[in-house]
């Protein structure tokens, strides 16, 4: 079987564009090298020990990479550190700590959109403005307007459920569902920012309200995070890709390793090569299109050195891997003494946007969100709340946990991220994979910016939390603790060539049959808006691109 | 077999812990004392943890004890960690860990949650802890008093919340 596109990575980029190019007709390869999970048998959250698993990790379901050094841990900025009532002091030593893996992803069908919660956010137009409006990091080569019949597209097929006003965030339509009942957790900040000026929100969601498409409403365990058996959440497994399926044009292939791509000629891929159980496979590539993360992606276009691209693929501007924007998060938690029932409902269902513009945070550019965060963070089980919550042993630790359990509020912030020079992508010079190509290699540093926006979401969390009542049991946050959930900006969109990767269409600025769509096109962050639809919405706009050549 | 994250973080963090320590550890470790006795302490340790009381069973009641044991089984780290400790718990000058009163018991436990960090006894503690904890609470039988009663699928906890 020929193909017209051959796609790399089934997450979101790589799902969206491949269901768009299949529903006009299209004949599409999706190479992924991830395993397709199966919701009632992979995941677990049926168990009671549910708690003692996140998302699956079977082999091939993480992408390779190392970490560089991380930063030094500055004492000025010791308000920052990470703790809880039962550890203490999370981060003991001098340097910048990994948290779990570090950088959080799922390779497999749907990507890491498996293990999201599934907000569902557009970006904030004034975001996608930074350098012309407040000369820092960069524009997107697009505008708000023309993205925003994507977001559409995207929202109707995934069926997002969420409020009817969002603000700056203009909507030609509402949204397909309507928002969810905010839990109790959500309701306490609800109220406690009434009472300090904040104005909140429910969150827009990919996760269904009512019954959609053939797939059932949310029936709010919480616990999204470790892979929705129902399918009611809007990971790309069970919209775009089970749409694409049922187009008949989609061929999908999980376990595909991307071992070489073939451009002889220079300006044009004409073949892959890709090892699918031990056995070598080699396809035509009419058009490629590379979705395999802000990690992987540009791993592959550095690791293809050639004599028509000395310094990678696509890499003539030398952007490639460069511009690494990590997710800049803190949360606060604290207990109330009069709630018994956090545990339950949509994580993450209640949002604060009143500082996510770029002037949004008075004294610095670059904004952030809130959102209601205590079952995202973990609170819905009684292993986090002995593990995090009650210190101790004995009686006193049952009883502790039994006074406590569901009394957790807690509060997540997200903010801008703007590109540094110590921030990037490159190969590993020591570590090489199974088949000896180079890993990527991951280096961060928190410019000062940041540090300046982590004390200012510190500082209103607290704020927030003092207002609810509530007492004070875990901080968390990014100046200690490295837990990238959000990686964007390896190869930059923009209209120069010399300073971007791809086009505004997602099109190599140098190979012209060459696409990438994950976020590593982002050319800025946002203040705080989690990145999927936006993905999405760009995959899908590169795909009519596509289409209509 | 499935690993859980928290089984993967534990034994990070009790590598860790002995690479810092090899040099108190080795010679410890010499004058092991037998698995019956091991397991005994261990087990009494637990239950000082996580007694039983009118609402839930104890540790031991819950078999914590022997799926703590298989879980050190698959570890020679924590599989170190915990037998030193143990040694340490059985030389208090009377008799074994397991042979003193609750009173003693818990005072025993009390110093060690206390200690310094970096030294065996409160490393021990603290990820004995954190390991017990897991294993318990992941037990509908623990949840005696809890506002919770059943896993978070297949039914869900559907609104009005009060």
């Amino acid at each position: 079987m020929s193909h017209d596109v051959v796609v790399i990575g089934a997450g979101a980029g790589g799902a969206a564009l491949a269901w768009r190019l299949c529903e006009q007709g299209l004949r599409v390869l999706l190479l992924e090298a991830g395993p397709q999970f199966v919701p009632t048998k992979d995941y677990r959250v049926a168990q009671s020990d549910w708690e003692r698993y996140l998302f699956p990790e079977p082999p091939g379901s993480r992408g390779d990479f190392t970490l560089a050094e991380l930063d030094r841990l500055d004492p000025a900025h010791d308000a920052l550190h990470s703790w809880n009532r039962v550890t203490g002091r999370l981060a003991r030593g001098k340097v910048r700590e990994v948290a779990g893996p570090g950088y959080w992803h799922v390779q497999g069908v749907g990507g890491t959109t498996l293990h999201f919660v599934g907000e569902s956010h557009r970006l904030h137009p004034e975001s996608m403005k930074l350098h012309s409006r407040y000369g820092v990091g960069c524009d997107w080569p697009m505008t708000y307007a023309e993205l925003e019949p994507y977001y559409v597209v995207c929202e109707n097929l995934i069926g997002v459920a969420g409020p009817t006003d969002q603000g700056p965030r203009w909507r030609s339509v509402p949204y397909p569902l309507p928002a969810h009942p905010l839990s109790p957790p959500a309701r306490r900040l609800v109220a406690a920012g009434k009472r300090i000026g904040m104005h909140w929100q429910e969150n827009s969601r990919a996760a269904l309200s009512r019954a959609y498409d053939d797939r059932p409403p949310c029936n709010y365990c919480a616990n999204c995070s470790r892979g929705c058996m129902i399918g009611d959440k809007g990971s790309a497994d069970v919209t775009f890709i089970r749409k694409a399926r049922a187009s008949g044009h989609l061929d999908l292939k999980t376990g595909c390793r991307l071992v070489q791509i073939h451009a002889p000629a220079g300006r044009k891929i004409e073949s892959v090569e890709y090892l699918q159980d031990g056995v070598l496979h080699r396809v035509e590539t009419p058009r490629l299109v590379l979705a395999a993360g802000a990690v992987q992606t540009p791993r592959l276009l550095l690791s293809h050195r050639s004599r028509h691209h000395s310094r990678g693929l696509g890499n003539g501007s030398g952007q490639v891997g460069r511009n690494l924007m990590e997710t800049l998060s803190w949360s606060s938690a604290g207990r109330v003494h009069d709630m018994f029932n956090g545990f339950v409902g949509l994580p993450s269902d209640a949002i604060c946007w009143d500082f996510n513009a770029p002037d949004g945070i008075p004294g610095l550019v670059g904004g952030c969100r809130f959102n209601s965060g205590a079952q995202e963070v973990g609170f819905t089980g009684p292993i986090n709340y002995a593990s995090r919550v009650v210190s101790g042993f004995g009686s006193r630790l049952k009883e502790g946990v039994r006074q406590s359990f569901g009394s957790v509020i807690s509060v997540g912030a997200i903010g801008e991220y703007l590109p540094n020079e110590g921030t990037y992508v490159d190969l590993d010079p020591v570590r090489r994979d199974a088949m000896n190509v180079p890993m990527p290699r991951l280096h961060f540093h928190l410019g000062a910016a940041e540090i300046s926006r982590l004390h200012f979401m510190a500082k209103q969390a607290r704020q927030l939390l003092s207002a609810a009542g509530a007492e004070l049991v875990e901080e968390m946050g990014a100046w200690d603790q490295l837990s990238a959930t959000h990686v964007f900006g390896t190869c930059r969109m923009g209209e120069n060539a010399d300073a971007s990767v791809v086009n505004a269409n997602c099109r190599s600025h140098e190979i012209d049959n060459l696409y990438i769509t994950d976020a590593s096109v982002f050319p800025s962050t946002g203040g705080g808006e989690a990145p999927s639809l936006t993905i999405q919405a760009l995959a899908v706009r590169a795909a009519d691109s596509i289409t209509k050549e | 077999m499935v690993r859980s994250y928290q089984r993967r973080r534990l034994f990070r963090l009790v590598g860790a812990f002995l690479l810092s320590q090899a040099s108190g550890v080795r010679p410890a470790l010499a004058a092991a004392p037998a698995d019956h006795l091991l397991r005994a302490t261990l087990a009494s340790f637990l239950d000082v943890l996580l007694p039983r009381d009118a609402l839930s069973g104890s540790a031991t009641d819950l078999q914590v004890d022997t799926q703590l044991w298989e879980l050190l089984q698959t570890d020679t780290r924590f599989f170190r960690l915990v037998t030193v400790g143990c040694q340490w718990l059985n030389m208090t000058g009377g008799p074994p860990f397991s042979r003193l009163s609750a009173q003693q018991q818990i005072t025993v436990v009390e110093w060690m949650s206390n200690s310094d960090w970096q030294e065996i006894p409160r490393r021990f503690y603290e990820l004995v802890r954190q390991a017990a904890v897991e294993l318990y609470y992941s037990q509908v039988g623990a949840w005696g008093g809890l506002s919770i009663s059943h896993a978070p699928q297949p039914v869900g906890f559907a609104p009005p919340w009060a």
